[in-house]
């Protein structure tokens, strides 16, 4: 059965090929051009986390803003503590060389100390603008952001997670 | 009923190849954000910095006590009784093992007084320091010490001054 069915596709393949070649002499032929690239697929990888490190509450709510190049403010109720090892996140992004895309940071997330939580957004990035992926097919995209301690935010260790989507343009 | 087998296997061939393509386009990186809430920093003085009885005559001199509580003497000053002699003591506490820069007073602040008369209180030394770092139950002691510019015949009495140690954690 399998046989059979594969010796008629091979039979209407030559009576195509036949057909083709007729046509071609009873009419002109142009060439135009076509085509299609191959391109390297978009991939994102994370380097390093997005690490405010030490906060101090406050009697009144505050932030603590990370830049994408690394400095820590604070502003209202909320005070620096310990910086060491705090960083802005950052990622790799590969694919074609020379290829644009857009970045999509995150709205807003939630880093929890499993009872409490804060709310990290304004997400910033460095470079802004598209993303380039220049002529080794690689660019570095640094994140930050901003934490939103409240009063007397309680103590302990935060985390949560954001994503970051790359999509060619 | 083999053939709708195949026509399914066909559609699901599509909806993989969508799929595919979609994930050519764009991609997803998940990064985590943390941050830790700490206790405040806090400062509490205990003893007072105390050099105890000194003696002057008609030369310069100093009087120091190290953070360890020791004193000593130089120039014209000599020592007199030892009674109440102690190195400034604080006790910090905060966020457990946390270090912390400690800053004490610069030359050229700090005085005390007797009525109309002065003498300056100068190099200001600690244990520990310039950085602390809390226990992990999250307090250390801190002890002070200083040297004391005692005058030419310094007028007796019982002098008196404040200063001012601020700690930050860094």
């Amino acid at each position: 059965m399998k046989r059979r069915l594969s010796a008629l596709g091979l039979a209407a393949g030559l009576l195509l090929a036949g057909g083709t070649g007729e046509a071609a002499q009873s009419s002109r032929t142009v060439t135009a051009n076509t085509g299609a690239r191959i391109i390297t697929a978009i991939s994102i990888t994370k380097l390093v986390d997005l690490e405010f490190k030490d906060i101090v509450p406050g009697a009144a709510a505050g932030t603590v803003v990370m830049s994408p190049a690394g400095v820590r403010t604070s502003t209202g109720g909320a005070t620096l503590g310990t910086g060491v090892g705090s960083s802005p996140a950052s990622f790799r992004v590969s694919g074609q060389p020379s290829a644009r895309f857009a970045i999509v940071l995150p709205n807003s997330v939630a880093v929890s100390n499993g009872v409490q939580t804060m709310t990290v957004n304004t997400f910033r990035r460095a470079p802004g603008g598209a993303g380039n992926l220049g002529a080794g097919g690689a660019q570095t995209i640094s994140v930050g952001a901003t934490c939103r301690v409240a009063a007397n935010q309680a103590g302990g260790t935060y985390t949560g997670n954001f994503n970051v989507t790359v999509t060619y343009n | 009923m083999k053939r709708m087998s195949t026509m399914a296997l066909a559609l699901a061939g599509l909806a993989l190849g969508t799929e595919a393509y979609a994930a050519q386009n764009s991609a997803i990186g998940t990064g985590t954000a943390n941050a830790r809430i700490i206790t405040a920093i806090s400062i509490t003085p205990g003893t007072a910095l105390n050099f105890g009885d000194v003696v002057p005559s008609g030369v310069v001199g100093t009087v120091s006590v190290d953070a360890a509580g020791v004193r000593t003497s130089a120039g014209g000053a000599s020592l007199g009784g030892a009674t109440g002699v102690a190195a400034g003591a604080f006790t910090i506490n905060g966020q457990a093992s946390a270090t912390y820069a400690i800053t004490l007073p610069a030359n050229g602040v700090v005085t005390v007084t007797s009525g109309a008369n002065s003498m300056a209180v100068n190099g200001f030394v600690s244990n520990p320091g310039p950085t602390g770092t809390l226990t992990a139950g999250g307090t250390q002691p801190l002890a002070v010490g200083a040297t004391l510019s005692v005058g030419v015949n310094q007028a007796a009495g019982s002098y008196t001054g404040t200063y001012q140690v601020t700690v930050a954690y860094n």
